[in-house]
């Protein structure tokens, strides 16, 4: 039998990216704090401070929009997850990641939030916002509306943008 | 007798079909893996392959990469950094979450964080140096 050799596996999380996001946030200070590492690392970034004022920017910026970034409780009448849902009817290839202190169990059975993925617990911290950005932008989907996101080891999950009874209506119609 | 012998070599080619298997399912999973990777050898760094999102993300070609040593390729933006990691790995098999800046072929600079671990694996003919010893998914 041949020898054994050692060798070096090198895995490189890729950080940085030049997509265009939308962050959506109440907290003024993590609002500035997301924006400005997203800035730092190439992102172009829009923000607003509320539903409604995300909704604006959308209007306006919405097609070159890669990702929103919101946080899924907001004052002012329209929350985060409305928002997105609302987004998504526009462009059902947004992706999407909600932020939030709160369990992502909130976010109800049709909405299925994967910590690192497409959610991510407060307190934010930088690296967790930088990988999971990056986790989120790299999510895939197919042309059935039922998307499929890469987890940080490859695995794949689902992501419904509807109930499952609108998919799975969407895929007997493809 | 003969059943011991039967039943040893039964136990030896079953042994080398999921030694066979493993080796597959490693292959699949490095070239379908969206996250960059990279294979060295240990004591040169000369690259023994990389997978397809390696390629894309950082637009090199594997003919251009593969058999030469990582620090001639000018990919790292810092240069004491295959050195420290040298020294680590004296330490540790695995390092997790290091900070590392790179150049892409076209020259830009990405910034990502490494994982690295060192393995063991079959089929190395005790000349790492010359990027063989490990087939190539």
């Amino acid at each position: 039998m041949s020898k054994a050799e050692t060798v070096i596996v090198t895995k490189a999380e890729v950080l940085d990216g030049h997509e265009t996001i939308l962050v959506v946030e109440d907290e003024d200070p993590l609002r500035r704090m997301i924006a400005r590492t997203l800035e730092r690392f190439g992102y172009t970034v829009h923000f607003a401070e509320n539903g409604l004022a995300g909704r604006e920017v959308w209007q306006s910026d919405g097609a070159h929009i890669d990702l929103l970034v919101t946080d899924m409780m907001m004052p002012g009448g329209l929350n985060g997850m409305e928002m997105s849902q609302e987004f998504l009817k526009d462009r059902p290839d947004l992706r999407v990641l909600y932020i939030s202190g709160y369990s992502p169990d909130l976010a109800g059975a049709d909405h299925e939030l994967d910590v690192g993925v497409n959610f991510l617990p407060k307190p934010v911290n930088n690296k967790a916002l930088l990988e999971t950005v990056r986790r989120s932008l790299a999510r895939q989907s197919d042309d059935s509306g039922l998307f499929r996101v890469m987890g940080p080891t490859g695995q794949s999950h689902g992501f419904q943008t509807g109930s499952p009874a609108d998919a799975v209506e969407r895929r007997l119609r493809s | 007798m003969a059943c011991i012998l039967i039943a040893s070599f039964w136990w030896v080619a079953f042994l080398q079909r999921r030694v066979t298997q493993t080796q597959n399912c490693f292959a699949t999973a490095f070239k379908a893996s969206p996250i960059p990777v990279a294979i060295l050898t240990r004591d040169e760094h000369a690259v023994l392959d990389v997978n397809d999102s390696f390629m894309s993300q950082f637009v090199y070609r594997r003919r251009d990469v593969v058999s030469r040593r990582f620090r001639d390729l000018g990919i790292a933006l810092d240069g004491q950094f295959l050195t420290r990691m040298q020294r680590m790995l004296e330490k540790e098999s695995s390092l997790r979450g290091m900070e590392f800046r790179l150049s892409t072929a076209d020259g830009k600079e990405r910034f990502v964080l490494l994982s690295v671990e060192m393995i063991d694996v079959e089929g190395g003919d005790g000349d790492s140096d010359q990027g063989r010893g490990v087939g190539r998914p």
